[in-house]
């Protein structure tokens, strides 16, 4: 099924689990270096940053390829063009395959590049070709991100599988009628659940770490979505949209009441899991829930003026993450404040301090030549009036 | 870590006996570590008060309030650095790490806190009057005094930020091309000015032996600012574009060199990239000189692009497996 050597990616997945030992201190490094010899990997792997290149540039091939084509036949139909799309996205699936099987590409960025384009050529010329609406165009992206994902085991091919599924069941549930949309929430929370259970079975199951990468992003992508399906705010907006509700600011929507509860609980349910399992993912998506709770309850409550919040929003962090040093000084119910496995310590600094420099509203105040910062906060002397 | 990889070890006998029991104490009682989420917990923390607070002054102004607000940003500023003076490690030319995980954050703070209330002070009392330049060059040589006397990565990225913004230009990663209007020759001019002098400082950082860590900041800014200065003088002065992709082709040759030396596959990224920028702005102008944009010239331009980017291909490649090599 997998168009990569299985045996090549298991070889790889135990280099990847030495690694992780050798970090832990469980390893010796002379082990590690005997496991390394005996464990190789054909793969045609680059650095992060040449694949980044190779991306680009296998993007701007295909661009000008098909660029080319339409230059050839340029007083062709629209339908034509469709069409050619559908050969293009073709041919470059052939390529893949070509570069997978006999380069031995593995995450090289040629390939990354040449599924997406492919996919993406090949859902646009059918979709325009069929007129699809918006139920065919969700089970076209279904079906092409499914293969994707299952031949080729990448992340955002298993991403869109899941969104598509969402969309065919979301659009599914609008056309019969009112009575099967105002259930519409708990659809969305139950088929985000079902998915996470089958995730899971499935991560479980069959223990081949082929596509576990894959099925990491899926879990993320169903938590997240779950929230959603509850969330108050994205309930009440659409239904609003849906039912053409046209409620008034401050009106709310039947059991509004069981959507505040859902707002609040499913982050810390998250969170508390996450703790109490040690799964990072769960922990980062209880954080990043937390903020979405604020964004919710300030966008109906206008409890405290936005500065303020921010300001004690901030001491609160500070506090928090003050006390949680204090508290895990020595290492205590499995967690522990010292990083694990470190590598490259200088790296992860220098992207860090890229953070600070483009977040941090850091330009004083000037005469007004210039903007002030880049960041998402414009905070002090943001105006740039004066 | 999955058990049944390293039961497959153990068995091979790559793995010893101490080793395996080891691996199956930890799969038993697993660590996890909250290093980056206390981290970002607390990064996070930072950029909302400062945040905050910059904005809260400016929107009490003229109200009995504000000053109240000024004294709480001066006792948080000031506070911030007393810890860190405080708490601070022996000085030395070399890196020094943080006394505690917490330092790093409170030093930013506490700059973040001196810049609002040097712009908030210079706002309302025009402490500097119409001398703009000496309102940010304080803050600018308080970042660059921090970053060296504490050893922060992050406040020397600051303090470079805020040296362009002195000048007059706006190098944050994420606006430096939006946010420039790179059809001015004075900031043509200045970035150019200001690359070189960055390169300088990379340079110097590297062989006066003065915080050799710092040299990539210095040099990651350094070679954008100037490449990308570069680049705009082409597009700006058409005239002499010629003469500006020359520059161009040295500046990325011996940049190139230089990321070969030190085997980083960063640098050699974004040079190629820039000079590949270069050199097809070149070829767009060529066939506009040679007869307009027709059929038979854009069917010449789309095979460039083709054929150009085949042969970088390649050429990252190579240029992958010879620094894999060494």
């Amino acid at each position: 099924m997998i168009a990569y050597s299985s045996t090549d990616i298991d070889q790889l997945f135990v280099r990847e689990q030495a690694a992780v030992a050798l970090g832990q201190n469980c390893l010796q490094e002379a082990e590690y270096k005997t496991i390394l010899d005996r464990y190789l990997v054909n793969f045609y792997s680059p650095n992060l940053f040449i694949r980044i290149g190779l991306l680009l540039l296998t993007l701007i091939i295909l661009l000008f390829s098909f660029g080319i084509g339409v230059l050839l036949f340029q007083d062709a139909s629209a339908d034509f063009f469709a069409g050619l799309a559908i050969f293009f996205g073709l041919m470059a699936f052939f390529a893949l395959e070509y570069i997978v099987s006999g380069k031995k590409h593995f995450q090289s960025g040629v390939d990354d590049a040449l599924l997406w384009g492919a996919a993406g050529a090949l859902f646009g010329g059918i979709s325009y070709i069929t007129r699809a609406g918006d139920i065919a165009n969700c089970v076209v992206i279904f079906i092409i991100s499914l293969y994707g994902a299952l031949r080729f085991a990448d992340r955002l091919m298993s991403l869109a599988v899941f969104i598509a599924l969402l969309g065919i069941v979301f659009f599914a549930c609008i056309k019969p009628g009112a009575s099967v949309k105002a259930f519409m929430p708990f659809i969305i929370m139950g088929v985000s659940a079902l998915c996470y259970w089958l995730v899971k079975r499935l991560t479980v199951l069959t223990e081949n770490h082929l596509y576990i990468n894959c099925l990491t992003v899926v879990t993320v992508a169903t938590m997240l979505a779950f929230y959603a399906g509850g969330n108050y705010f994205m309930v009440r907006e659409f239904s609003n949209e849906l039912f053409n509700l046209q409620l008034a600011p401050g009106e709310s929507i039947p059991f509004g009441w069981l959507f505040w509860v859902f707002t609040f609980i499913i982050p810390a349910v998250y969170l508390g899991r996450g703790i109490q399992q040690k799964s990072s993912i769960k922990i980062w998506v209880g954080l990043l829930l937390m903020a979405a709770i604020v964004f919710t309850v300030r966008y109906y409550h206008a409890i405290l003026s936005i500065e303020i919040c921010m300001s004690l929003g901030g001491i609160l962090l500070i506090l928090i993450a003050y006390g949680l040093t204090r508290y895990l000084k020595n290492p205590k119910h499995g967690f522990t404040n010292s990083e694990i496995g470190s590598t490259n310590a200088l790296a992860k600094s220098q992207i860090e301090s890229l953070v600070v420099s483009s977040t941090v509203d850091n330009q004083p105040a000037d005469s007004g030549r210039t903007n002030f910062g880049g960041g998402d906060f414009g905070g002090g002397g943001a105006s740039g009036d004066f | 870590m999955n058990q049944k990889v390293f039961d497959r070890l153990h068995q091979e006998g790559l793995i010893s006996d101490a080793s395996f029991a080891n691996i199956k104490l930890k799969q038993q009682h697993p660590t996890l570590s909250v290093h980056w989420e206390i981290k970002t917990l607390l990064y996070l923390g930072v950029l909302l008060l400062s945040s905050g607070l910059g904005i809260l002054v400016y929107k009490n102004i003229d109200t009995i309030g504000h000053q109240v607000i000024l004294l709480f940003i001066a006792l948080v500023c000031g506070g911030c650095f007393f810890y860190c003076f405080k708490k601070k490690k022996a000085f030395s030319l070399s890196q020094v790490a943080a006394p505690n995980s917490l330092f790093d954050y409170i030093l930013l703070l506490a700059c973040c806190t001196f810049i609002i209330f040097i712009g908030y002070v210079q706002f309302q009392y025009q402490l500097f009057g119409n001398r703009y330049g000496l309102a940010s060059f304080f803050p600018m040589v308080l970042l660059f005094f921090s970053a060296y006397y504490f050893d922060h990565l992050g406040v020397l990225s600051m303090a470079i930020v805020n040296l362009a913004g002195w000048v007059g230009i706006t190098v944050t990663p994420v606006s430096v091309l939006t946010a420039n209007d790179f059809n001015n020759s004075r900031i043509i001019f200045t970035g150019l000015a200001l690359g070189v002098l960055l390169i300088v400082l990379a340079w110097a950082t590297r062989n006066r032996k003065v915080k050799q860590h710092f040299e990539l900041t210095y040099a990651n800014f350094g070679t954008h600012i100037l490449l990308i200065s570069c680049l705009a003088a082409m597009f700006h002065f058409d005239s002499f574009y010629l003469l500006w992709f020359l520059l161009l082709v040295v500046l990325v040759y011996c940049f190139y060199n230089k990321a070969m030396a030190d085997q980083s596959f960063y640098f050699i990224l974004i040079t190629t990239l820039y000079a590949y920028i270069g050199i097809s702005y070149v070829v767009v102008e060529l066939l506009d000189k040679m007869g307009g944009f027709n059929l038979g010239t854009l069917f010449v331009l789309f095979l460039y692009f083709i054929i150009s980017g085949i042969g970088l291909v390649v050429f990252l490649m190579r240029t992958n497996k010879k620094i894999k090599a060494v």
